[in-house]
This record gives C-alpha cells, structure tokens and sequence, in this order.
C-alpha cells in the first residue's frame, strides 16, 4: 500500500490508481446517491429567501495581459477585449484587480507551485514525497455548510485528473483546485452522466448500498491495526471517503424541510447526459456549467467548483476559427508572436464566453422575488495574470451575482496600488465565506476582509 | 387447443388437486410438463449453495489469498439477509455479494500486513505472489503462484526466481514491459497522446500513433520475453513495424513471402532487421519516444536532451526557473532565426547556460527527426539541419550514430538507471542507502551481459522484495 515515489511509477497505471484510489474515489461501484435534500437553520438565509450559492470556474494558464481590464464609466463599466463577452452582464459582476496569494509569487515553481493554492493561498509542498497545499475555501465552506444539502459541494472539471509529473512535481496539483485536507484533494468529476447521477439520485439503490458500505467500513476496521503506519493513514483516506458516501445517502433519506423556501424544481429539467464525454470541448464545457445550474436549482448543493482546463492544460482550440496549437505550449508561450497572442486572446475569450453562459442561465431562473444569479457568489478566475510570464502577483478575478443582497455590482475593484496586506486573496475568501455564514478570524495568510466589496 | 383460466395462480402454486379437476386429455398433457418444471425449479434451486461458494472462490481471487474462517462467515451471512430481510431475489443477492468484495478494501488495496516485530518479519506467502504478479502481470496472481503460495513454497528464495523466470517469458510480461518501461520512457499511454497539432500535419493519423505505440511495446517485450540484454533497448539494429509505419517512416517494408492478399492486414506489426540504415532501432529513433519529446508544431531539443539526460544517463536536472521565458510556438518564425539560434541566444543567457549547455546537445543530436519522428535533412523552409555540437564533457558529437555511439561508452550509467528504476518499481518506493549493495550487484550482472530474467531473479531473492520494509518513524 505504499504510495510510489519513483517519478516513473507515478503515472496513472492500474497498480498506482488502486494503491492511491482510496482517498480520491468516491468508490464508482456504488452507483446510487441521493434523492433528497433537506437543510436545518441556516445562519445567513433568512427564512421564505432563497439560500446564498457559490462556485468558482477557473481557467488555466492566464491571459493575454494587454487586453484584460475594466475601467468605470458614467454608464457602466468598460473593458478591454478579454472580457468583451461579460458586457451584457457588466451590472451584474464585479471585475477584481490586483489581488494576489503572496505564497504562489514565493514559489519557484512557476506552474505548480502557483496552482493547486489557488483557494486556500497555502504554501505548495515541493518535495516529491509529501504531496501538500492547504485545505481550500470551497471544501472549508462545504465542510461547515455543505450538510444542509444532499452534496456537500460539486467538484467539476473538463479535463481528466492527471498522476504524471512535471518538473518533478505531480500534476495532481494542477489537476485540483479544491482541497477537503491539505494532503487529499476532493475528487473531481469530468463525467456529465455521473455528475447528473449524484445531483438527480437513485433512491432505490441506496439502502443496498449504506448496507454494503456499512459491510466493507468493517473490513477496513478489522485490517486496521494489522498495517504499518504509513498505510494506515492510506487507509483512514478510504474510511473517510466511505463514511462521506454513508453521510450522503443518510442526508438523502432525511426529507425534513425546516424552512419555508421550496427550490424552484424538484425534477431534473434535463435528460440524463450520454454515458460518454461529449467529442469537443464546447459541449462538454455547456454540459457540466448546466449541472451547476441544475444542483443550484434543485438545491442539490449550495457549492460548486468548475475547472475549464488543467494547468498546463494542452487543450487544443481548434474548434475556435483561425486557433491552432495548444493552449500552454503554443498559445500562452506564444513568443510574442503577434499571430499567436491574438489566438491566446480567443482562448481568453473562449473562456470568458463559458462563464457569460453560466451568468445568462442563471439569470433566467426566477427564485421569487429575486433570479438564481441574485443569490449566488460566482468567482470566474485564473491563478497567473500574464501566462507567458507566470506572473503571480496579480490574478484575473470577476466576482459576479449579487450573493444574495450582500454584493453591489457593476464595479471595479482596482486593490493594485493598495498595501499589501489589503491586496490578499484570502481576504477576499474571507468575506466571501462570511457572505455564505462561515465566519472564520483568519484563513489562509490573511486575517483582515476584504475592503469595499 | 386447451385453455386454462388460472386466475391468480402461479405455476409453482398449482397443486395435486388442481390438476385432478382438469379433463384428462389435458391432464396427460400438462402433468408431465409440471413436473419437469418442478424438477428444473428444484434443481436451480439446490445450485445456489454451489453459486454461492463459487463467489467465495471468487473472493479468494479478488483478495489474492484465504478468506479467514469469520470473513467466510461474514460473506455468507451478507448473503443470507439480503435474501431474507431484504427480499432479494438469489440473482440479485449475488450480484450485490459480488459488489461487497469489489469495494472492500482487501481488493482495491494491496496490504501487506506487520507483526509486531515489523523490523524483520518476512512477508507471507500469499503476499509474495502478489508482489510477484503485480510486478511482472500488473494484475492477480495466477493458478500456479496460488499453488505454491498454498503450499507455503515461496519462501524458497528458489521458487520466487523460477516463478520470476516463468512469468517474465509468459504473454502477460507484456504488461511488464508496457508499464514499467512506458511510465519510465514516457511512452505509455502513447494511443491517447493529444500533442500533435493535427492542422498542422494532416498525415497524423490514429493509424500511425496507434502502430507507434504498438512498436514501442513490441520493442520493450522483445528484450523482456527473449530475455535479451537489455542494451538493446538503445542500440537494436531492428524494430517492429506495419505498413503504414514503415511508410511514414520511409522505411522498406518487404511483404513476408507469404503473405495472404487477402489478409493483408497493414496493422500487425513484423520484425524488420537492419534498420540503423533507414536511421530507425533502439529508443531514441521510436516514433512514440521522438514524437512525445516534441512540441506541437516543431521539435523540442530541450526536451529531447533533457530526456536523454534524465531517462538514458539517469543524472537529474533541475526544472527551470518561472522567468525561463519561451522560443517560439514554429520552427519557421517570422523573424526568421532557427530554434537553434534562439537557444544559442538563451544560452549567452548566464542563468540558462549552466542546465543548457548539459541539455541541448543530445537534442540537436536528434534534430534529423521531425516532430513526428520522420527523418528529414532539412527544415520546412529549405534551410539545412545542424545536428553537430560539442557535450559538455568537451566531446563533439556530429549526429545521431555518434550520440549513439557516445552512449555505447556510456553503457554503465544507463545500466545503474535501469537497476535503480526496475528496483524502485518492485519495492514502489525510493532507492535507499540499504539498496545500494543490490544495485552494485545488479549493475555489475548487466555488465557480464545479464538480461532482465537475472535482474528480475537477483530482486526478487533479495532481503528487500521478501521482507517488510522497516518501519521507519513516519515524518507526520
């Protein structure tokens, strides 16, 4: 059960993936989730009003520097060609500028060690042999809050977590953005099919399936004590990832409603996706941003994070006209080449357009008195500001929605020439946290809020 | 033509009495039928004991080794209440029977247990097997490990080398040889690699990844079944090739005598000998290996030396600093200068001139194959291919024979990396100063001309693969 440590051995083989699959599976044999939500009290809704949603959607690998910002303007704000597609929403989001997390500008590694910290602004382990970051925002809030619903929080991305390395470091770093501890990332799911499942549910299953977990939880136990040190911890990974599937499907037979607000739709108003990844990228990015959408509305969960892409992503944008190459190697190291950083500047685009979608959509659903974007906290965000450059010290960040009455849109929050200790990313998952009831004196390397929003 | 109402019932629930009030003319019929029905149903029924056992067999092989007499009992007794307080049908009880060994952690975990004494207690038999087949099948231990390890043989250091021996010659060594050295050269998963701008050469074609990707594992099992030695890796004068391979490569493919018109199937792939010839054998001239060290739309000497470098030389290098900067995206840029002469430009660079003047040799070396691992004398815009440059160590190298011929005097390096990596591969954990006796040993075998069976037997007899590791303190 040792977990390898030779570079060669860390690619993705099947002995590798059983060895380690324990702490980041959610067991794909057990095929039902829930069926049913139900939440107690909740120290930020207030009772009758929807509850507040956050998710962040994250692209790699930066952007085009020259053509990413936003100014104010008697009428609203302007931007620059970066962020041409949020016009239509620009009373409804705030363009965030100069915050930074101060271990990612430290780390020498200019891809992952400026990554996976993305959420939690912790200091990116470089050594081989202890795979660490830092529990992120998300996972913290899902953690206090997440049991009002039947998922704790929805962990999407687009491309597959990947166990090569890079510059001797693993790509699960750059595979995760959101960490449950600071050594176990939260199992990120690419399959639009299995993300429909464990929003929309099979009820008929889950009760052979608390039994059968109930059955193995003993295996686990009863080996326990037989097993080195070392991989006993492997092993508390599986008994934790078992008992998160049993609270699951526990939540899911509780039908309780405590509160008076009842979510918009109690049926899927989807068909259930194609077993299959969708052939290209557009369809597979519309799809699971439509999930998000579908386990806000049927308050499936109240946390969601998205990835568009993986670090050093090679995703290839032929699907855009007159892109080529891929994104990180040709694209993002476009050499100055003017050709090539106009492509860069239509991936940018692409990117922004995804998250424009996911605005619109959510506009569109009437909650009550408010729409579904009302009540939500959405990051859209990329950890590096100029790609090329692995430039760290000032990421691109839109905060849209109106979190529920707590956020004034259609602002430009510029924090560049602002102290330091007032341009902290942390600061800004601070409040964010405090908007959906988590109140924590310090996160991350920060323990102030952030000013003006 | 008879009819029968039978209202509510079934046909296990009809009975004597029912029968004896049909007319007799359907009762001759009907009576014999009933009973063969009884019968099948009787005898499927007293076939679940034995399906039942069946899947405790199965759990035998899903958890490579006995059940203990309480697992034995927990299973069945899992199976007895799904059945009657769940009112499960016996398909269905088996069915979930099979799911509640596949979640257990006894199958998706290999556990090696300690005693209490962990500084020195040998592994058990049934845990030898399955170091055995998973280092060498990737996979469950096979009928013939199962035996001996039942008859508690694999403590004979004996029986672990004949077993390694046997396995290492069986077909599944193919799994051996696309794994360890896939992950290690960098060609495994080589059918899905996306790298290929496919834009920019419409001749990509799944054909010819897929034929590549074939030839780099019928290379490494070649060398691992014959038990060759395992220079050949890098200096074979053949490889194994398919029509459309040897096209896109431009080699001669001569048709097998007796070839079938009508199965002339281009998608197997035949030994060619000879090849050094047509500038093909050994690693550094694989398609797969070529086309991974490039970038979409050009080749990538840093890449190439950095992988000669690391993976043949096994010497470490650092990764580059985050201001590294790029070259660009083409081999024909529109300023016009080579991606050698920006990399010249890079090196005047003090921070860089450290790691590139170790690095790029090897990879201008190899710049006569494009980035799709094709031979070409020159560049897309006519300008001619500099491969020649001068090693750090100060020897001048001219080409890609004579980079081979550089590493032929450089055999033992690439002999001690072998030994380290297979090493680490087996034990799945770093080298240790413990292991550096081992590797000497391993080395020098292959010095004497040792293939892997030896490698493989001097592991697997040793103090490492047959005991626990030492538990040292954990660091958390």
């Amino acid at each position: 059960m040792q977990l390898p440590r030779t570079h060669w051995s860390e690619a993705l083989s099947r002995r590798v993936f059983l060895r380690s699959a324990g702490g980041t599976l959610a067991l794909p044999w057990l095929a039902s989730l829930p069926q049913r939500s139900a939440y107690g009290k909740r120290v930020s809704d207030t009772p009758g009003k929807p509850p507040r949603r956050f998710a962040c959607v994250y692209f790699s690998n930066g952007v085009e520097p020259e053509h990413w910002w936003a100014k104010s303007a008697p009428g609203g704000m302007q931007f620059g060609p970066g962020l041409q597609p949020l016009l239509p929403y620009r009373d409804d989001l705030c363009v965030l500028e100069g915050l930074f997390n101060a271990q990612s500008v430290a780390n020498p590694s200019a891809h992952l060690g400026r990554m996976p910290n993305l959420l939690s602004g912790a200091w990116v382990s470089l050594d081989q042999n202890d795979l660490r970051v830092g529990r992120t925002m998300d996972q913290v809030l899902a953690q206090r809050i997440g049991k009002h619903t039947a998922l704790p929080s929805l962990v999407l991305g687009i491309e597959p977590t990947e166990l090569r390395l890079e510059d001797g470091l693993s790509m699960l770093y750059g595979s995760c953005i959101s960490w449950s501890s600071p050594t176990r990332p939260t199992t990120k799911e690419i399959y639009p099919s299995r993300a429909f499942d464990a929003i929309v549910g099979n009820r008929r299953q889950a009760g052979l399936d608390r039994t059968i977990l109930d059955q193995v939880l003993a295996d686990a136990k009863s080996l326990r004590p037989q097993l080195a040190v070392r991989d006993r911890v492997k092993l508390d990974e599986y008994l934790e990832s078992i008992r998160d599937i049993e609270r699951r499907i526990d939540r899911a037979a509780n039908e309780e409603r405590l509160e008076g607000w009842r979510p918009t739709l109690t049926k899927a108003d989807m068909p259930r996706p194609a077993n299959e990844i969708p052939q290209n990228v557009p369809d597979h990015m519309r799809l699971i941003l439509d999930l998000i959408v579908l386990a806000f509305r049927m308050d499936r969960t109240r946390i969601a994070t998205c990835m568009l892409n993986n670090d050093l992503s090679q995703m290839n944008f032929g699907f855009l006209e007159g892109v080529q190459g891929s994104l990180h190697l040709d694209l993002t190291h476009n050499g100055r080449d003017p050709v090539r950083e106009a492509m860069y500047l239509k991936t940018n685009q692409f990117h922004v357009a995804q998250f424009a979608y996911l605005l619109r959509r959510l506009k569109e659903i009437d909650e009550g008195d408010q729409t579904l974007l009302d009540s939500s906290l959405l990051l859209f965000c990329s950890n590096l500001f100029d790609g090329d450059k692995h430039q760290a010290d000032r990421m691109p960040m839109v905060l849209a929605g109106g979190g529920g009455g707590s956020v004034t849109p259609g602002r430009v929050l510029d924090y560049r020439s602002r102290p330091v200790q007032d341009r902290r990313a942390c600061s800004l998952y601070l409040s964010l946290m405090d908007r959906m009831g988590v109140a924590l004196p310090q996160f991350g390397d920060s323990d102030r809020r952030l000013a003006d929003l | 033509m008879f009819e029968f109402p039978l209202g509510d019932r079934r046909m296990k629930d009809l009975d004597r009495q029912w029968f004896e009030q049909l007319p007799a003319e359907a009762r001759g019929y009907l009576v014999p039928l009933h009973l063969e029905y009884q019968s099948d149903r009787q005898s499927l029924k007293s076939a679940h004991a034995g399906h039942l056992q069946d899947v405790l067999q199965f759990a035998t092989r899903a958890w490579r080794r006995p059940l203990t007499d309480n697992e034995a009992t927990r299973l069945r007794s899992f199976y007895e209440s799904l059945r009657t307080q769940n009112r499960f049908d016996h398909a269905a009880a088996v069915r979930s029977l099979l799911t509640r060994i596949l979640v257990s952690p006894a199958f998706l975990y290999r556990a090696e247990r300690v005693t209490a004494d962990a500084s020195s207690a040998p592994l058990s038999d049934w845990e030898l097997a399955s170091r055995l087949s998973y280092l060498f099948w990737s996979s469950l231990p096979d009928d013939a490990l199962r035996e001996d390890a039942a008859g508690q043989r694999l403590q004979h250091p004996k029986a672990l080398a004949r077993h390694a021996r046997r396995m290492l010659k069986d077909p599944r060594a193919t799994r051996f040889a696309t794994e360890f050295f896939g992950q290690w050269f960098g060609f495994y998963r080589f059918d899905q690699y996306r790298g290929v701008d496919t834009s920019r050469f419409p001749e990509w074609s799944e054909t010819i990844q897929s034929a590549m990707y074939q030839e780099a594992i019928a290379l490494c099992t070649h060398i691992v079944r014959r038990n060759r030695p395992p220079a050949e890796l890098l200096f074979a004068d053949y490889t194994f090739l398919n029509r459309a391979l040897a096209s896109h490569y431009g080699v001669p493919f001569p048709e097998p005598a007796n070839a079938d018109p009508q199965q002339a199937s281009s998608t197997l792939l035949r030994r060619v000998n000879d090849v050094h010839r047509s500038h093909r054998g050994g690693l550094l001239r694989l398609g797969a290996v070529l086309t991974v060290t490039s970038a979409p739309l050009r080749t990538s000497p840093v890449r190439r030396g950095d992988w000669v470098l690391r993976q043949v030389l096994g010497e470490s290098v650092p990764p580059p600093p985050a201001d590294a900067g790029s070259i660009a995206a083409d081999d024909v840029p529109a300023d016009g200068l080579s991606v050698r002469q920006r990399l010249a430009a890079h090196r005047r660079d003090a921070a860089c001139v450290n790691c590139h003047a170790r690095i790029d040799p090897f990879g201008f070396a190899l710049e006569n194959y494009d980035s799709l691992g094709r031979w070409r004398n020159r560049y897309r815009d006519g300008k001619p291919i500099e491969t020649a440059s001068k090693l750090r160590d100060g020897t001048s190298i001219a080409d890609a024979t004579e980079l081979h011929g550089y590493l032929r005097s450089r055999q033992s390096q690439f002999h001690r990396t072998l030994a380290a990596k297979l090493l680490g591969y087996a034990l799945g954990r770093p080298e240790t100063i413990g292991d550096t006796a081992l590797l000497e040993k391993m080395t020098t075998l292959l010095a004497d001309g040792a293939g892997l069976a030896e490698l493989a037997e001097s592991i697997v007899t040793s103090r490492q693969f047959r005991y626990h590791a030492r538990t040292a303190p954990t660091s958390r």
